[in-house]
């Protein structure tokens, strides 16, 4: 389009664009050059300075307001020479100017200069509106999958309302993942975990996780197993740069040891009577061997009673503040034993957190959980349940196995042994029950009877670690001895009867000795004392419980 | 932000050298400091004295690296690590797959 007030002059232009192929618009002055740009998009623009009505700065300013941001060249063609003249072009939104009358090979410079700079706008265009595309492809993709990924992983936990939570995402999504469950046994299992990289990728190994994380918790299968299976399916799944750091935690039902395993996480702080205590990882993350975490990775805590224990990702301890200084190096060494006075941990960690970050960009996901360990957390299953009891008359079962030597600290679930036999279908009820009293009668049988381990150790503080540690030894030196585990089940009327015997091939208990078992079992247990919750557990779940005169026999009845 | 290679003992060691942040910025460079090696390499050494952080994406880079040299039976040290970048290689248990010097 020219646009000149000058008939001759667009003339003389006009004649030599159109020798070079262009088709040519005419505009005699600023309005009708208005009028005829927005019917009709020209690809150039020749813009006079002087005209009558608006002049070409005036008309070149309203052609840039309509095109808002898209690229049409303008060229100013004007016979004044002065460099005031000249920046008024530009910045009345001219892109380059020619003086009059101008010379004709410079007139073919300039346009196919002109061309080349529309050109890379187009280019730049088209890419930005498919960038802007992708972008919003991608942001409606998170959103889906947090959603899938929240509902996966956030809906089947369990006690969530008796654990202290932080999490704070860096991304739309989180690489970190709490889960929780209670073990058939009513205890409860948590894992807080940590994928490398954040977004979509995390996700993706979360989804597996969680699933086998629950099915296999339901079932009772034990700590290692489950680690196994998960870093086996990590191991498959993830490319080798991709591996999930994690804590795993589980509270048997009578809270009388904590199980901990800690791949790859910072340590797990655990707040005792007697001060703060660190564990540290033992092991590598998950998904980065093809071996499974080795046995000696895990844990055993024994626990005494209102004891907290608090979990981290590194995104905690690597949080940085305005100066970039992390978390750990300015405030955390300090905090910790600060924590361990607390009531509870977590508000005055988050606290110094906030004080710390104050208003810098986080760049890790942050992660922290705090338990507090008791009863709260546990799901005792019912002591008589009615319904799904297996209808009466149907026959009965009787089930054994006897463990010796190294096979003696191997005891496997109930579920794990008797499940797979099909004979635990319609006694789901009561499972957590028995699961519980073979669990607590076996410990008994081996730590008493084979090993012949006296419970009045532990009612020092230095005894109760000496007992573990005592224990520990003893199975690893390689025991000689025997258990006998015998289960009769019998239905009745309205409801069944499951009988419990155990034998070993320990001496037995003497009254005297030590008062336990037997004497404890016809008294109220002290509630003070660190041992002997585990047999009055049984009791409470149990119609009779007898030991025999030995003391390395017992049979216990449990009915519904 | 820098990654450098030296070839040292004749072609057996292969020396990376990395400076300042250690993160998935790095990763390109970090995977051509080793890739185009030809030759056997008997030793990848990394050098992180000159690091002042390390993320889980080089955690993972690391591995890709092991990966590799696993495939040719090389084995892969790290040395220099400062304070901060060797407490995030001991959370990790890194020392059980890596010689960390």
């Amino acid at each position: 389009m020219i646009v000149d007030d000058e008939a001759t002059n667009r003339r003389l232009l006009g004649a030599v664009l159109v020798r070079e192929g262009f088709h040519c618009l005419h505009a005699a002055d600023g309005e009708e050059a208005l009028a005829i740009f927005t019917q009709q998009t020209p690809d150039i623009i020749f813009m006079d300075v002087m005209m009558p009505g608006i002049d070409g700065y005036e008309t070149t300013r309203r052609i840039r307001e309509v095109l808002c941001g898209r690229f049409i060249p303008i060229i100013f063609l004007t016979a004044l020479s002065d460099e005031q003249s000249l920046v008024r072009c530009i910045e009345a939104g001219g892109d380059d100017f020619i003086s009059k009358p101008f010379n004709l090979a410079i007139l073919k410079a300039r346009i196919a200069s002109m061309e080349r700079v529309r050109d890379l706008y187009r280019h730049l265009e088209s890419q930005h509106v498919e960038l802007s595309q992708r972008y919003s492809r991608e942001q409606q993709e998170q959103a889906l999958a947090e959603r899938i990924f929240s509902h996966v992983v956030g809906t089947r936990n369990v006690a969530v309302e008796s654990l202290g939570f932080l999490q704070r995402a860096a991304d739309t999504f989180c690489g970190d993942l709490i889960l929780t469950a209670h073990l058939p046994d009513g205890g409860l299992r948590i894992l807080v975990a940590d994928f490398t990289g954040h977004g979509l990728a995390a996700a993706i190994g979360a989804m597996p996780v969680a699933e086998i994380f629950h099915a296999m918790s339901a079932k009772g299968v034990d700590d290692l197993l489950l680690l196994a299976e998960l870093n086996r399916k990590l191991h498959t799944l993830l490319p080798a740069d991709r591996f999930m750091a994690a804590c795993l935690v589980s509270i048997p039902a009578d809270l009388h040891e904590l199980r901990l395993w800690n791949g790859g996480m910072p340590p797990a702080l655990l707040v005792t009577a007697q001060g703060l205590q660190e564990f540290h990882a033992k092991a590598l993350p998950l998904g980065i061997l093809a071996e499974p975490p080795e046995k000696d990775s895990l844990m055993q805590i024994p626990l005494k009673g209102g004891e907290r224990l608090l979990l981290m990702s590194d995104g905690v301890l690597e949080a940085v503040d305005a100066q970039e200084r992390l978390f750990v190096d300015t405030t955390f060494d300090g905090l910790k034993q600060a924590l361990a006075s607390k009531e509870a941990m977590l508000p005055a960690l988050i606290h110094a957190l906030d004080q710390h970050c104050g208003h810098t960009v986080q760049s890790d996901d942050i992660t922290a959980l705090e338990i507090p360990i008791g009863t709260d957390l546990i799901n005792l299953p019912e002591k008589h349940e009615r319904h799904h009891a297996p209808p009466p008359g149907q026959g009965s079962w009787h089930w054994s196995l006897e463990l010796c030597d190294s096979y003696l600290g191997a005891m496997s679930s109930l579920q794990g042994a008797l499940g797979s036999l099909k004979l635990l279908d319609g006694l789901e009820p009561h499972i957590g029950a028995l699961e519980i009293i073979i669990s607590e009668l076996y410990t008994n049988a081996l730590e008493h009877g084979v090993l012949g381990l006296d419970s009045a150790m532990k009612s020092t503080s230095n005894g109760f670690e000496l007992y573990y540690t005592e224990r520990a030894k003893r199975l690893q030196q390689g025991v000689k001895g025997c258990v006998f585990i015998e289960l009769i089940y019998e239905p009745v009327a309205a409801g069944g009867c499951v009988k419990i015997r155990l034998r070993d091939s320990g001496p037995g208990f003497a009254v005297t000795q030590g008062g336990f078992p037997a004497q404890n079992l016809n008294q109220t247990p002290d509630a003070k004392r660190p041992w002997g919750r585990g047999i009055t557990l049984v009791r409470s779940l149990c119609e009779s419980i007898h030991y025999n005169q030995q003391g390395n026999e017992v049979e216990a009845v449990y009915r519904w | 932000m820098s990654i450098e290679r030296r070839v040292e003992d004749n072609g057996k060691r292969l020396v990376i050298v990395i400076q300042g942040r250690f993160d998935f910025s790095q990763h390109k460079a970090f995977r051509d400091a080793y890739k185009e090696q030809t030759g056997k390499v008997h030793e990848y050494l990394i050098d992180l004295s000159g690091a002042s952080y390390l993320d889980s994406s080089a955690l993972g880079m690391l591995l890709l690296l092991r990966e590799r040299a696993g495939d040719e039976n090389a084995k892969v040290s790290i040395k220099g690590a400062t304070s901060e970048v060797r407490r995030v290689l001991d959370i990790a248990n890194f020392g059980r797959l890596f010689t960390i010097l």
